[in-house]
């Protein structure tokens, strides 16, 4: 007989406020910045309209929640979960075990007291696929979980995993608050860009910043609040919120990294990785080894400052291009934050098999890089502009165009320079990178495709480019030596072929 | 930077010593015929302008030139995918795809057998009348094609489809 139907705890309810509610934040911001911005202009009836319009959104996002709640309906049996949902459309999924990638545990702060979980199901189809079973009782999730784990695993392991045996969990690593403070500074490169902007914009503080600052103060509507300063005061006010603005979301970044990895520890069980962190909501990431495509050490100019690396372990893409960056919607890669290199190559060796104590030496990309690139993305187009430009503008152009070059073709060269490729072992690296550095390494059998590209340039010089295709994302190495980048592909293509493991 | 493998690296099968095979000849007629198609309509309607300007004489004059320079383009692009159909070459080796294509830009994919998810083929109306058809490979990762040929003969696409499904299948 199979089991019945069941309901989660009613507490759902609030977790599909709260996912409608953090919808809208990330995802609506756009949509809803307008009407917010005419909510506080707006005055009168208008408001009254406006706070209504408020209202109305809030009582639909809470009966969409209800009726989420109310349609959702789950069931186990001995190797799938099944899951009816849908508001409008109606879908049944049928989630098998052994497809199951990620199995995660959430304890919200809401659902915390009543001794309720939210479990997440990851499998490698598409973002939709993704399943949260919103609001069951602890026991019941980590028992679930088990289940989960235990038939995905093959089935030579399973006959000694009795009901009896209890999970011997080793913890592995443990984060504390200066680490994770560290991986808030690191995790995004863009916001210091952005830092370095309000910084160099400060310095110059004249004519064009007052200009600026009119713009912003005429964009934001602040007029009234700076009714009384000059030109000047006003380039100051708006210089100090393009510095204000960055720091601040530095500030946030760390307050976001806390509110999600404090406490961060990372424990294994034979090759079941489970990661726990978070201040107030708990969270508790399970990742079977088997599954992991590839290791990324993303080391950007802050970390590299700050002498530590992020790993970042990567699944099966779900179908989404995944940007180094990590487009949300897809599957959460499994982070281990602020490594030092002495903690990073151990483990990440027991993902991916690598020396467990320095970094692979790699090959460095040919020199014509550097000189292609130039000419290609530098040279040519910004000085013909320039100069035509020059007869338009002023001379001054021309000018202006030495200093954007004499910034460009540094950065250029540094690229080229971070540029590497190697093997070691069974294992392929890759890295690319300006300042700080970006290093794949993957095992060669877990390849999905091999591209070999060349242009008329590097035909001539025995030059190709390389770009390796995994089932997480691709990385491409250009102007490598074409017997190497051959090399590299039939290595790979031999490691595919003659490997009988699967490869997630 | 190669450790222990330097043996094996001699050893291995290389992917460009393997002798490829053109795509079926009628593959260049039909993408001949599908340039000189596309390019006949828009002349055609670049035309219309030239027959229904009938005063004043001079701009008529300066709208006959709109379909010539399109013929001279038309001439020149058809000329070139017509040498780009030509320059595609692939082989089926036991374990894996291996398919070329560029002019200028050259492009090398090797796509192995047992990492393939699924195949897709389809045959457009134009190809049917050459009894042709395409051949679209998919991987795991990433909803974009990893592998399209087009020009296989209709029977020898799908004699390749289920050669290799079958192996994926074991």
């Amino acid at each position: 007989m199979s089991p019945a139907w069941r309901r989660t705890s009613p507490v759902a309810v609030v977790f599909y406020l709260a996912r409608a509610a953090r919808f809208a934040v990330t995802d609506g911001i756009a949509m809803f910045a307008p009407a917010a911005a005419w909510l506080a202009t707006a005055s009168g009836p208008k408001k009254i309209w406006a706070i209504g319009w408020l209202v109305a959104m809030a009582v639909f996002g809470l009966i969409w929640a209800v009726l989420s709640y109310l349609r959702f309906r789950y069931r186990v049996d001995a190797k799938q979960v099944l899951v009816r949902r849908g508001v409008l459309t109606r879908e049944q999924l049928n989630i098998d075990f052994d497809r199951v990638q990620d199995v995660s545990i959430d304890q919200p702060f809401y659902v915390r007291p009543f001794g309720l979980s939210v479990l997440t199901l990851d499998t490698a189809g598409s973002v939709k696929s993704e399943v949260a079973l919103a609001g069951i009782r602890n026991e019941r999730a980590l028992e679930l979980r088990q289940d989960v784990l235990r038939r995905a695993r093959p089935a030579v392991e399973a006959e000694d995993a009795g009901p009896a045996a209890v999970p011997a969990r080793q913890q592995v690593l443990t984060r504390d608050l200066p680490d994770i403070v560290r991986y808030g500074l690191t995790a995004n490169g863009l916001l210091w860009v952005a830092v370095l902007f309000g910084v160099l914009g400060g310095s110059f503080g004249d004519e064009a910043w007052s200009a600026t600052g009119r713009w912003v103060i005429e964009r934001l509507q602040l007029g009234n609040l700076f009714d009384t300063g000059t030109a000047a005061t006003k380039g100051a006010i708006a210089a100090g919120l393009l510095l204000g603005i960055p720091l601040l979301l530095a500030l946030f970044s760390v307050i976001g990294a806390i509110w999600r990895y404090a406490n961060y520890r990372l424990e294994v069980d034979e090759d079941t990785w489970y990661r726990s962190s978070g201040l107030i909501s708990r969270q508790e990431q399970t990742l079977k080894r088997t599954k992991v495509q590839a290791a990324l050490w993303r080391q950007n100019a802050i970390a590299r400052l700050l002498g530590r690396i992020n790993l970042q372990l990567r699944l099966v893409s779900a179908g989404v291009e995944v940007q180094a960056s990590g487009v949300p919607g897809t599957v959460p890669a499994f982070l281990v934050p602020a490594l030092t290199p002495a903690e990073l190559f151990p483990i990440s060796a027991r993902f991916v098999p690598a020396p467990d104590h320095g970094a692979p030496e790699l090959s460095g990309i040919n020199r014509r890089y550097h000189l292609r690139r130039t000419l290609m993305i530098a040279m040519i187009p910004i000085t013909c502009a320039s100069i035509g430009l020059s007869f338009v503008l002023g001379p001054w152009v021309v000018l202006l165009a030495a200093a954007v070059l004499a910034v460009l073709v540094p950065l250029i060269r540094l690229r080229g320079k971070r540029f590497g490729y190697g093997v070691t072992g069974t294992t392929g690296v890759l890295r690319s990178g300006l300042i700080g550095s970006l290093t794949t390494v993957f095992e060669l059998r877990k390849v999905q495709r091999v591209d070999l590209e060349q242009s008329p340039g590097q035909r001539r010089r025995g030059l190709a480019t390389l770009s390796i295709h995994l089932a997480s994302h691709s990385v491409t190495v250009p102007y490598i030596p074409l017997h190497d980048a051959q090399r590299f592909a039939d290595l790979a293509l031999w490691r595919i072929e003659s490997s009988a493991e699967p490869w997630f | 930077m190669f450790e222990n493998s330097q043996h094996d690296l001699d050893t291995l099968p290389r992917a460009e010593e393997v002798a490829l095979n053109d795509l079926d000849r009628r593959y260049r007629t039909e993408v001949l015929t599908q340039s000189l198609i596309v390019w006949g309509v828009i002349m055609l309607i670049s035309a219309i302008p030239v027959v229904i300007v009938a005063k004043p004489e001079g701009l008529r004059k300066v709208l006959i030139f709109i379909p010539a320079a399109q013929a001279l383009l038309a001439v020149l692009i058809t000329w070139l995918v017509v040498a780009q159909a030509r320059v595609k070459k692939m082989a089926l080796r036991e374990h894996d795809i291996i398919f070329r294509s560029g002019l200028w830009f050259r492009r090398l994919v090797l796509l192995p057998l047992n990492r393939v998810q699924h195949i897709e083929l389809s045959s457009g109306p134009l190809q049917r009348r050459f009894d042709l058809a395409s051949l679209k490979f998919y991987t795991a990762g990433g909803a974009a094609v990893d592998l399209k040929i087009d020009g296989l003969s209709t029977e020898h696409a799908r004699r390749l489809r289920d050669h290799i499904m079958e192996r994926t299948e074991r």
